[in-house]
């Protein structure tokens, strides 16, 4: 049974009005990981928002365990590429303003407990009373993500969250997630927007190539069928894991390549001949 | 680098010789202003003796900028008290600021010896008259301000506050609050500088005790070495309460 639900959405900015979406449809079930993969600029962020109810469409209808959504659902988390923390706050205190919106019942004690408790989670249980101005990008990230965590979300949305990280950094991160995610007390359905393929293979159930926009639709999607967790060496030898990544590459650049020409060469992998098809029996 | 920080220790003394003696040639060539001399020889009993009280208005220059002061920070917390909260819902409803900003525009400018003769109309009394007028002239500041504060919030602490669900008072005091207070204060710092100019012409036109209220008199009196005590007295503290602000501006930007 679909949890999230997303049937037609549309949504255009500015005017003369610029078409970011249109008539996109996802749905994702209780407890999966669903990456949607695309170019920069492509209106990923544009779908997040509207999933997430920050934003509102235009067109078409959402619904969050069989209710409309209307407003940021109440069981719902967030993670901004760009960590939306507040300066003059401590880690502790932003995490703990979460807690506070979300449990108000809760003594300050307990909220501070809790906020203190997913900080040392995320490794952050000597950083506790730090600025953000007084941590790095990576640990800056943490605390969104501990914050995120906190209020015990039924469904998390993350919008680029390691986007804004080096390398190494992300890497950790990324382990860390999908740590979180399989600790957490009841299965977290999740929705992250990315255009790191191998971050999306890492941690997803599913991934769902997003063609450019404007005018942006969803691809075929393919189901990435590995026990978790995963590693980057494992996803660079399993065969399920090339197929799939050979999938969204092709569906990413086939929409490329009908909008302009090739460029010189594939910068990821030559796409052997393929169809989604075949993915559904390599995973048998 | 030495020699660097000696200039800039000795330029301003440079400075206040240069004006002294500009001063001492004006007073050689206009006969009714006293030199500095003689300035210092009819001030001496004023500022030697601060706070002495010898009559309503003879008193020493201590006491009379205390008056002054008193009555400043009167009516600037007047000011800012209600320019405050006119700065927030400004910087928050465009819809008000429409409506509000052109008669803020033109209310603006309009000068405290034009505002006290209302306020001595609609109060009767000349203490509350002087406090409308200084209220109501440096009041602007604060309010435009605490408006330009309030819009400049990125638009990522407003998506914190629509994500974490926080309710109004919450995202007012731990989100609104916090990130305009800077430029709050840098228009607390502008309006004290307007409430201390208003001060001295409210204090002439209405003689209450104070800096601005001597000054009158000793011109009335025709004791013009006491205009230049008054005016230097009032240049002095002018400048120490902008330092003060300023200190305390420099103190909350930097958390």
């Amino acid at each position: 049974m679909a949890y999230l639900e997303a049937r037609g959405l549309s949504k255009s900015f500015g005017s003369p009005s610029r078409h970011v979406l249109d008539r996109v449809s996802l749905t994702v079930d209780k407890g999966e990981f669903v990456s949607v993969v695309g170019f920069m600029g492509c209106g990923k962020s544009t779908l997040l928002n509207l999933l997430a109810g920050v934003t509102e469409p235009d067109g078409g209808t959402i619904t969050i365990d069989g209710k409309p959504l209307s407003g940021i659902a109440r069981q719902a988390s967030i993670v901004f590429q760009n960590y939306s923390l507040l300066p003059w706050f401590s880690a502790l205190e932003n995490v703990r303003l979460a807690v506070d919106a979300a449990r108000p019942e809760w003594s300050r004690a307990e909220q501070k407990a809790q906020a203190e408790r997913y900080l040392r989670l995320v490794g952050l249980g000597n950083a506790i009373h730090r600025r953000p101005s007084q941590l790095s990008g990576g640990m800056r990230q943490r605390v969104a993500i501990a914050r995120a965590f906190a209020t015990d979300p039924e469904i998390l949305f993350l919008d680029e969250p390691f986007g804004a990280l080096d390398a190494l950094t992300r890497g950790s991160l990324q382990q860390e997630l999908a740590r979180l995610c399989s600790e957490a007390g009841r299965p977290v359905t999740t929705v992250m927007i990315t255009n790191n393929i191998d971050e999306a293979l890492l941690l997803s159930d599913r991934i769902v190539p997003m063609t450019k926009g404007p005018r942006a639709t969803l691809g075929s999607s393919v189901t990435v069928d590995l026990a978790k967790p995963r590693s980057l060496d494992q996803l660079a030898h399993d065969e399920r894991a090339i197929l799939a990544r050979t999938h969204v590459v092709e569906c990413l650049s086939d929409h490329l390549h009908a909008s302009r020409s090739r460029p010189g060469g594939n910068p990821q992998k030559p796409p052997p001949a393929f169809s989604p098809v075949a993915v559904e029996e390599a995973k048998a | 680098m030495n020699l660097n920080r000696i200039g800039h220790m000795l330029l301003p003394l440079v400075g206040i010789v240069l004006a002294g003696l500009g001063w001492w040639y004006a007073s050689t060539v206009v006969t009714d202003l006293p030199s500095p001399m003689k300035t210092w020889e009819e001030s001496k009993l004023y500022v030697l003796e601060p706070l002495a009280k010898r009559g309503e208005m003879d008193q020493g220059i201590g006491l009379l900028a205390y008056y002054s002061l008193i009555r400043v920070a009167r009516g600037f917390f007047l000011g800012i008290v209600i320019g405050t909260p006119l700065g927030f819902l400004l910087g928050v409803s465009s819809t008000l600021h429409r409506m509000l900003d052109p008669l803020i525009q033109v209310l603006r400018p309009i000068s405290p010896l034009a505002w006290l003769p209302l306020g001595l109309v609609i109060f009767q009394k000349s203490e509350p008259a002087a406090l409308f007028a200084i209220a109501v002239c440096s009041m602007w500041p604060t309010v435009l301000n605490t408006m330009a504060g309030v819009r400049a919030i990125p638009q990522d602490y407003w998506n914190i506050a629509k994500v974490l669900r926080l309710s109004r008072l919450t995202t007012f005091t731990k989100i609104v609050l916090p990130a305009a207070l800077p430029q709050m204060f840098t228009g607390f710092r502008l309006s004290l500088g307007i409430a201390w100019l208003v001060i001295v012409a409210s204090e002439m036109l209405t003689g209450t005790p104070g800096v601005g209220g001597f000054l009158w008199q000793e011109y009335n009196s025709l004791i013009y070495s006491h205009i230049l005590l008054a005016i230097l007295t009032i240049g002095i503290v002018g400048f120490l309460l902008d330092r003060m602000m300023g200190m305390a501006e420099a103190k909350l930007r930097a958390l």
